[in-house]
């Protein structure tokens, strides 16, 4: 089902049975930011389910890729900007997979932002030559639109080596990503439970007050 | 090798082995990746110690001036040092009482160890080295009044040149006569090149495997000890398979030991 129609059926659901009825409209930007918490339920209890299995298939249906530029290579380390926030799971799963671009098989393994320290001292770092990264907030530049979070990357080949100049990062998508005429792919039962949680949540909130209560405003 | 039909290679990486554990796990993504990895490589340098012939490396060494020869950075234990006679090894022998050369220790001024400037002590006395092409190797000697000129065999114990390992300065001393130019030495490596491109002999696979899987919950309390205890078990087993097949007897070779022992005579 395509998103917007999930947001038309809220609107439907909740509009009041007046026709012409504006006040009685929630607005579909309010449902969207509803239909997004609810979405971020979904999407973790689908890898927690996929975690029972260690089958994580479903969360592809939901990952995209996008391509980042690798910037400011010293050495082996450089960094990328993230074209958004990663949702957030355990284990970094809001990040399914990094990888070069230009060779899809290099595949970076992931590590935890204070690993490097133990790492460091240990065979791996030298012995073998997976390149990694780990997540951090964006530090450097953190102005209104800028991107806001980064990846530290480690072990980058270094010439005469052919370099990695942009990676491939397949991430899960939140429903802020979606656009309102692409195709939501649920599991069963999925649409149903995401208008169920968002209808649950706004029918609570209290009706407008359109009464009079005969109150004057006066200007100062 | 046989080219009858095509075949895998008989010697695996690294990668290949954790590889193979991520699949066992059903884990298809690297986020186990480097702690894996880690694993894999102590379990490769534990099975060069303790389980397999594939970390007996060879080394050819020059003497210096004193009577020394470094160890390899690999080195962990020796297994033979000599040198080439005739297209073999001459095994020398150890001597633990040579000296190992040091200098003066020094003295403490104001809680820093100020070296003593002294020469270096020790191994002064060594005899001459002698080459390769001249070599001694029997003692002349008297025996019942009469004069030797060598030895059928030298007793054990007693040889014309020794050595000792100098493990604090990760040297050989060397005393006697020894070729300088040759030195070889068949010893225990680490079984890793520090470039990470050591490669792993498919028979130890199914070994380190186990090992990785064992490792990997052995120090997770949320694991019970039985389901540890099972990894262990299994771990065992493949290594006894592991040296069984290493130390295992070919028909071929078996015959010949037998055959070495018996002879054709007459029937009685």
């Amino acid at each position: 089902m395509k998103k917007i129609n999930l947001i038309d059926n809220i609107q439907s659901w909740l509009a009041s049975d007046n026709a012409a009825d504006l006040k009685g409209q929630y607005h579909p930007e309010e449902i969207k930011v509803w239909m997004s918490s609810a979405f971020n339920k979904l999407i973790i209890n689908a890898w927690r389910n996929g975690k029972k299995y260690n089958e994580f298939s479903l969360i592809d249906a939901w990952s995209k890729k996008y391509a980042c530029s690798v910037a400011s290579q010293v050495g082996t380390k450089a960094h990328t900007l993230l074209p958004f926030a990663p949702v957030q799971l355990p284990e970094n799963a809001g990040i399914r997979q990094i990888s070069d671009t230009a060779d899809p098989s290099n595949v970076f393994a992931p590590m935890e932002a204070t690993a490097a320290v133990v790492f460091a001292e240990l065979e791996v770092q030298t012995m073998d030559s997976t390149p990694v990264y780990s997540l951090e907030q964006n530090y450097l530049s953190t102005g209104a639109g800028e991107a806001s979070h980064l990846l530290r990357l480690d072990k980058l080949p270094v010439a005469p080596a052919t370099l990695i100049v942009s990676v491939d990062a397949l991430l899960v998508q939140n429903l802020d990503q979606i656009d309102d005429y692409d195709d939501l792919a649920l599991p069963e039962n999925g649409e149903d439970d995401l208008m169920k949680i968002v209808i649950e949540v706004m029918r609570g909130k209290s009706t407008p007050d359109t009464a009079n209560d005969m109150v004057t405003e006066r200007k100062q | 090798m046989s080219v009858q039909s095509p075949k895998i290679s008989g010697l695996v990486s690294s990668r290949y082995v954790v590889m193979s554990v991520l699949n066992r796990m059903s884990e298809y993504s690297l986020k186990s990746y480097l702690r894996l990895m880690q694993i894999c490589l102590e379990g490769v340098t534990e099975m060069n110690l303790f389980h397999t012939k594939e970390s007996i490396e060879v080394v050819y060494l020059h003497m210096s001036t004193a009577k020394t020869c470094q160890l390899p950075a690999d080195y962990i234990d020796y297994r033979k040092i000599g040198f080439p006679q005739d297209g073999k090894l001459r095994v020398i022998t150890k001597h633990d009482n040579l000296l190992l050369p040091r200098t003066y220790y020094g003295s403490m001024v104001n809680g820093v160890l100020v070296p003593d400037t002294g020469d270096a002590v020790g191994n002064a006395d060594a005899g001459n080295e002698i080459g390769t092409t001249s070599g001694v190797y029997f003692i002349p000697h008297y025996h019942n009044g009469i004069y030797t000129g060598e030895l059928y065999g030298l007793p054990g114990g007693v040889d014309t040149s020794y050595y000792r390992i100098d493990i604090e300065s990760r040297q050989i001393i060397f005393s006697g006569s020894t070729p300088r130019s040759e030195i070889v030495m068949e010893y225990i490596s680490t079984g890793q090149k520090s470039d990470g491109s050591s490669l792993i002999p498919r028979e130890v696979v199914p070994a380190l495997r186990t090992y990785i899987l064992w490792m990997k919950d052995e120090n997770d309390p949320r694991i019970a000890y039985n389901a540890k205890e099972r990894l262990k078990i299994e771990h065992e087993e493949a290594v006894e398979a592991l040296r069984s097949f290493n130390n295992s007897f070919t028909a071929d070779e078996y015959l010949r030991m037998y055959y070495s022992t018996t002879y054709q005579a007459p029937r009685r």
